[in-house]
This record gives C-alpha cells, sequence and structure tokens, in this order.
C-alpha cells in the first residue's frame, strides 16, 4: 500500500509499478502470502 | 517439455522479400514506444485506425544506410490474452502479418512488469528484439540494467535506449541490420508452466495437434486454451471434432485455475531476468516520482495543484491565443477580404459574395482559432508526454463519482475545453462501455474555445464591465449542467452501473520536444484538413441558404427557415435572428458570430455591437449566452460521436439531449432574468 487516505482512490505498488485503485475494487482484492 | 528450454530461431535474410523488410513495435503503455517510434520515422508516418476498430494505427518509414524499413506502432498492450481490442490486434498482426522483426519495448526502470509481454511475444514464432528504454528514468530511479547480461538472460538481441533524447538509435540500426542480414542467430530462452499443469498441457496438446488453424503454433494454442482466451476457445471449439473437444473442454474444466499457474510460471521467468540484470537502489531511497507524488496525488494538494495548471492553461490561452486569434481575423482574413473585394469588384455580386462571405467569412474565420488549439494540444502534449495526466485523473476520481464514472473520464473531459472532437476521441482510455458512452454524452457540454471565442466576443457587448463575472458563470453553469446530465443520465440509462478504476501511474520523466511537436502537427493538420473539407462545404451551404433564392437575405430560405423555427426561440427570449445564428453555430461554433454580422448589415466591425445592445434586451442576451454554450454539439463533434458510438442512435441522443438541456436552461434563465427585473 503507497497511499491511502481513508477516503477515495488508493495507490498500491505491484511489482514496482504504482497503480491507482478504486476503492469499491481494492475492497474487492485478497492479498495473500506466497507459499515460497 | 524440458527445463527452461531453449528454441533456436535462425533469422533469414530478407533480401528475397519483394517489399521493404517490415518491423512490429510492441510493449506496454508508457514504456516509451510512440516515442521511439517518433524518432525513427520523423513526419514518414502515417495515423489511421485499425480495420474495424476504434484503435489507433500508426505506420511508417525510415532508413538505415539507404535501405528502407517499414514499421508499424502496434498498440500498447499489458498481455497477449484476448481481454481488449489492442491484445487482439497486437497477436493477430504479428501471427498474421509475420514481420520480419517484432521489437518489444520495455522499461528499464520498472523491467519486473515490463517483461510480461516480452514472456509472451518470445513465445510466438516471429523473430524478437528487445529495446530496453527510459535507461535515464531508471538511472534517476537509482536502478542499475545491465543490458549485456539481459541479453544473456533472454536469448535474444537487447538494445538499451533513452528514446527520448535519440541516444542508442546508432546500436539499435545496427542490431536491426545484423539480425536481418542474419548475422544474429538468436536462441530465446522461453518461460514454462508451472510444473503442477505441465502434464495437462501436454495433453492438451495431443488433442489438439493437427487441428489447428494457421498461423497459429499449436503450442501456443495449448497454453491460451489452458489460460481461458476466449477467442482461442472460440477457435478451437468450431476447429475439433467433437469428442477432441468434448475431451479438451472436460480438461479445462478441471483445471479452471491454470491461469495462475501460467502466470506464475512467466512472473518465476521474469524474476530470473530481473535478479539477473537489475540491481536496485538501497531501502530508503526515495525517487523523484514519489518525492513530487506527495504533492501531485495528495488528496488536497493535488486538487490545488490541478486547479493551477488549469488556471495556467486559460490564462496561455486568453493572454497569447485569442490575441493572435484576433490579429489573425481582423488582419489576415480581414485583410485577403479586403483585397478579394477590390479584386472582384467587376465580378457578379454572387461570386464576390462566395468568396469574401462564403470561403473566406466562413471557413477562413475558423482556421484562425489554431493558434488557440495549438496553446492547448502542446499543454496537453506536454502534460501526457512527462507523466502528470494520470494524476490528474486521480485526484479527480471523487468528483467523477459523483456521475457513476471515475478519474479516467477526467481526461477526455479535460481536453474538451480545447475541441470537443478530441475530447470524443480521447475517450477510448476508457475501458468500460458503459462508462465511454456516458462520457461521450456529456463531453459536448464542456465549453471548447469555439464557444468561448463566441462568449469572449458577446459578453462585452452586453454586459461590459460584468462580462468576466457573466463568462465565469457561464462556465460555471455548463460544468453543473455537466455534472447533474452524467448523474442523471448513469441512473436513467445506464441503471447506476459503476466501473471499475484501475490506472497504472507511471514514472515522471523529461518530456520529448519532438513527440509533442508531432501531436501539435498531426491534430493542427487534421483541424486544417477539416476546415478546408467539412466546414467550408457547410459555410457554403450556409451562404447559399442566405442568397437563394433572389439573393436577398431577408428573403432568403434561411430567413425564412429561421421564422419558421421561432416560436421555439420565443420560449427563450430570441427572435429569429439570434435563432438563426443559433443554427448556423452547427457546422462551427464561431459561426453564430458571423450569422449575427451578416443578418445586421454588412459593416459588423463597427456597428454590431452597439446594434446588438440597442435591439435585445438583457435577458435575451443572458439566455442566447446560455443556449450558445449549451447547444447541441458541432457537425464535427456529432459526425466523430458517429464514428466512436458506431451508432445513429446514440448520436441522435446526444443531440436530442443536448437540445433539450440548452432550451430548458435558456427559457429557465430568461425567466429567471425578467422575473428580477434584467
Amino acid at each position: 500500500m503507497t497511499q491511502n487516505y481513508g477516503r477515495g482512490p488508493l495507490i498500491v505498488t505491484v511489482r514496482g509499478t504504482c497503480v491507482a485503485l478504486g476503492r469499491g475494487e481494492a475492497a474487492k482484492i485478497v492479498v495473500e502470502r506466497s507459499a515460497g | 517439455m524440458s527445463d527452461c528450454h531453449s528454441t533456436s530461431v535462425s533469422l533469414q535474410p530478407v533480401i528475397t522479400r519483394e517489399r521493404m523488410p517490415l518491423l512490429a513495435l510492441a510493449g506496454q503503455p508508457n514504456v516509451g514506444k510512440s516515442t521511439l517510434f517518433n524518432s525513427l520515422t520523423g513526419l514518414n508516418q502515417h495515423v489511421g485506425n485499425w480495420p474495424g476498430k476504434t484503435v489507433e494505427r500508426r505506420e511508417g518509414s525510415f532508413s538505415i544506410n539507404g535501405q528502407e524499413y517499414g514499421i508499424v506502432d502496434l498498440p500498447g498492450t499489458y498481455s497477449l490474452t484476448a481481454n481488449s481490442p489492442e491484445e487482439v490486434i497486437t497477436r493477430e498482426y504479428i501471427l498474421r502479418e509475420q514481420p520480419d522483426l517484432v521489437i518489444a519495448v520495455v522499461n528499464a526502470s520498472n523491467l519486473e512488469r515490463s517483461l510480461y509481454l516480452v514472456a509472451e511475444l518470445i513465445s510466438l514464432s516471429a523473430p524478437l528484439a528487445v529495446i530496453l528504454n527510459m535507461m535515464d528514468v531508471a538511472k534517476g530511479e537509482g536502478i542499475r540494467v545491465e543490458p549485456e547480461v539481459l541479453e544473456a538472460a533472454l536469448g535474444v538481441p537487447v538494445i538499451p535506449m533513452t528514446a527520448t533524447r535519440s541516444n542508442g538509435l546508432q546500436d539499435f540500426y545496427h542490431a536491426v541490420q545484423g539480425i536481418l542480414d542474419g548475422r544474429h542467430v538468436s536462441t530465446p530462452r522461453l518461460p514454462e508452466i508451472r510444473a503442477d499443469h505441465r502434464a495437462t498441457l501436454d495433453e492438451i496438446l495431443d488433442h489438439i495437434r493437427g487441428y489447428v488453424p494457421p498461423p497459429y503454433p499449436e503450442s501456443w494454442v495449448a497454453l491460451k486454451l489452458l489460460e481461458g482466451d476466449t477467442e482461442i476457445t472460440r477457435t478451437m471449439q468450431s476447429n475439433l471434432p467433437a469428442e477432441k473437444w468434448e475431451a479438451v473442454y472436460t480438461l479445462l474444466r478441471q483445471h479452471d485455475d491454470a491461469l495462475l499457474a501460467i502466470a506464475s510460471g512467466r512472473y518465476e521467468w521474469i524474476g530470473r531476468m530481473v535478479r539477473a540484470a537489475v540491481v536496485h537502489p538501497r531501502i530508503g531511497q526515495i525517487s523523484l516520482t514519489k518525492q513530487l507524488d506527495r504533492w501531485a496525488v495528495h488528496p488536497f494538494w493535488g486538487l490545488v495543484i490541478l486547479a493551477g495548471i488549469l488556471g495556467l492553461v486559460f490564462w496561455l490561452t486568453f493572454t497569447i491565443g485569442t490575441p493572435v486569434q484576433g490579429w489573425l481575423d481582423t488582419q489576415i482574413v480581414g485583410g485577403i477580404s479586403g483585397l478579394a473585394n477590390q479584386l472582384l469588384a467587376g465580378a457578379p455580386f454572387w461570386i464576390r459574395s462566395l468568396i469574401v462571405d462564403g470561403v473566406l467569412g466562413g471557413a477562413g474565420s475558423v482556421v484562425t482559432f489554431l493558434p488557440i488549439m495549438i496553446i492547448f494540444f502542446a499543454v496537453f502534449g506536454l502534460l501526457e508526454d512527462m507523466g502528470y495526466m494520470a494524476r490528474a485523473a486521480f485526484v479527480m476520481d471523487n468528483f467523477m463519482h459523483m456521475m457513476g464514472l471515475h478519474g479516467k473520464s477526467f481526461l477526455p473531459l479535460f481536453l474538451g475545453f480545447g475541441c470537443n472532437v478530441p475530447s470524443i476521441l480521447g475517450t477510448r482510455v476508457i475501458d468500460s462501455k458503459p462508462a465511454r458512452f456516458l462520457t461521450i454524452l456529456i463531453a459536448p457540454l464542456v465549453p471548447c474555445t469555439a464557444r468561448m471565442a463566441v462568449v469572449a466576443f458577446l459578453a462585452p457587448v452586453f454586459f461590459g464591465s460584468k462580462a468576466l463575472f457573466v463568462s465565469w458563470g457561464l462556465i460555471l453553469l455548463s460544468m453543473t449542467a455537466l455534472v447533474l446530465s452524467g448523474a442523471l443520465l448513469n441512473k436513467l440509462i445506464f441503471k447506476g452501473q459503476r466501473s471499475a478504476f484501475i490506472m497504472e501511474m507511471p514514472l515522471y520523466h523529461v518530456p520529448n520536444s519532438r513527440t509533442i511537436g508531432l501531436l501539435i502537427w498531426q491534430r493542427s493538420l487534421s483541424f486544417l484538413k477539416k476546415a478546408g473539407t467539412t466546414i467550408l462545404a457547410m459555410a457554403l451551404v450556409i451562404w447559399a441558404l442566405s442568397m437563394l433564392p433572389n439573393g436577398d437575405l431577408n428573403q432568403s430560405y434561411l430567413v425564412q427557415f429561421g421564422k419558421w423555427v421561432e416560436p421555439v426561440g420565443r420560449w427563450m427570449g430570441l427572435d429569429w435572428r439570434l435563432t438563426v445564428a443559433l443554427i448556423t453555430s452547427f457546422p462551427a461554433k464561431e459561426n453564430a458570430v458571423a450569422t449575427l454580422g451578416v443578418l445586421f448589415g454588412s459593416n459588423p466591425e463597427a456597428g454590431l455591437a452597439q446594434t446588438l445592445t440597442s435591439t435585445f434586451s438583457t435577458a435575451s442576451a443572458l439566455s442566447f449566452l446560455v443556449v450558445t454554450m449549451l447547444f447541441i454539439p458541432c457537425m464535427a463533434t456529432v459526425a466523430v460521436i458517429r464514428q466512436e458510438t458506431n451508432s445513429w442512435g446514440w448520436t441522435l441522443l446526444n443531440v436530442a439531449l443536448l437540445l433539450a438541456i440548452s432550451i430548458g436552461a435558456g427559457a429557465g434563465v430568461y425567466h429567471l432574468a425578467l422575473a428580477v427585473g434584467l
């Protein structure tokens, strides 16, 4: 998680890329630690 | 399958081919692919659309030591799965057209993400070279990439480059010649699917062997089937015998999670490449992009910065663009008109009128808007090229949600302040169809420079020193109409659907003057072509209607039509002349002023302002300006809406919507103004 002010869209960094994500979309994403 | 198996690709010399060698540029968005294309081709390029798609197609040519090469800039894609038209176009082009060389452009500052597409491209049969672009940005971010190591790891040529500064072009030319002459022999190292799904992949391959239609490679088709690619699944369903398809389908159903196995295999492959060739900055080092983004995407300061940029654009437009436009109008178009009047003094009246009023007064005055357009094109090109526009979309996301849209829709709407035509074309960045169509429907409510020019002329005429407040009030009214219409349409037509907002935030980088220059050139050329064709034709039609049947304006068809529709104008306090002025603004918004000039006599420069002030009440004037701001889109915009929606239904809905809004708002403002004694 790169930026999250509690409301509005947020910014996450995935594999070195900054991605803007709507709050609704972010709520649907589950992040799991990889087994490896 | 062998571990990290290698496939030798011996590249044949192209001298036996009759056509010039063909190169295809592929890459993800924001990797500098277009900058490289522009650097290579300069003005030797053609911009069009891919057949049957609203995706831009750019082709061009360049030469190395006298040898001409053709090059195609494929659409930016993240992968080659049939999720979007861009992805289908890219893979179909590579497989069907079989370019002599596919050049994958990757971002050196973000190799991990960029290499995903390379992992797919390398699995196709086409010869491949990789351009490691944005080496300067990587350096600025503290990232060190070793091209030789990456080349050894990938097994295909890797050329480091900074396309914005044309660094690395000579190495690129050398590499292209070497590859196409057959001096380079590539040994690509391909990614492979995760171990737990390899047997399934082999089983699918056995079932489809002999049934795959050309030009698709069998192993690639097997992988795409397992990946759940809809296009390939459809193709194979129709090509396989029923029992074979049943067997394949059963396997696919049993392994519906195979996409993860394929993606993991690719990321594993990417991880190996990155570990070998990239040295990351030490932990804690803050990059330039992160430093700038602390302000640019801040919920409050981000909006302040965006408002400042918008203010700067308007300031530049009104302090530089408008005076230059005025100068062109009076000195150049006015001068030529005067000269034409003198030269044609002995010619029949209708010929003189055709040239002076029809050609110069119609299309000629529209051309004078070019300086204003250039300012907009330059500022937007600059902001886009340096990576700021994604930030603007991000900070506007909350505002756009009021209309059921998201931040990406802000980008085309912002373009609309320059001209609604690029604004409609710009909606292509929106992935969701409902969101795109909703944006198209409301985009013409953004006041373009042409409408602002009409307001800039008429507001001081009617309102004197209060003109500035009236102008800002009109912009505010347009924005309110836009938000309310968007919210209403979203509820009524799109049933409150909300599209997903996922957008990459590219790293900031130094803009490239060549890229921006080419963008200005192409858009200006397109504008001039439009002025010289459709706008000129429409101006001549309007002129003819004002001349026929007997050369007397007052008895002309145009005036008769104006009087016929006058009852509608009356609701808004407009007489037949103002109504005709509105109607003639359909070919080009600026025509409204020109029409009033024609209708109120032959001395528009000195007398029009005074005549208008003494003829119309303040309430009528205000209503006319309101309707002008919200009236139906101009002809060019309507044509582009038809092209982009591919539907007359949506196009007519758009026109009807704006007609209803403008008449409603005009009537409302007129009666309100009368009620308060204006």
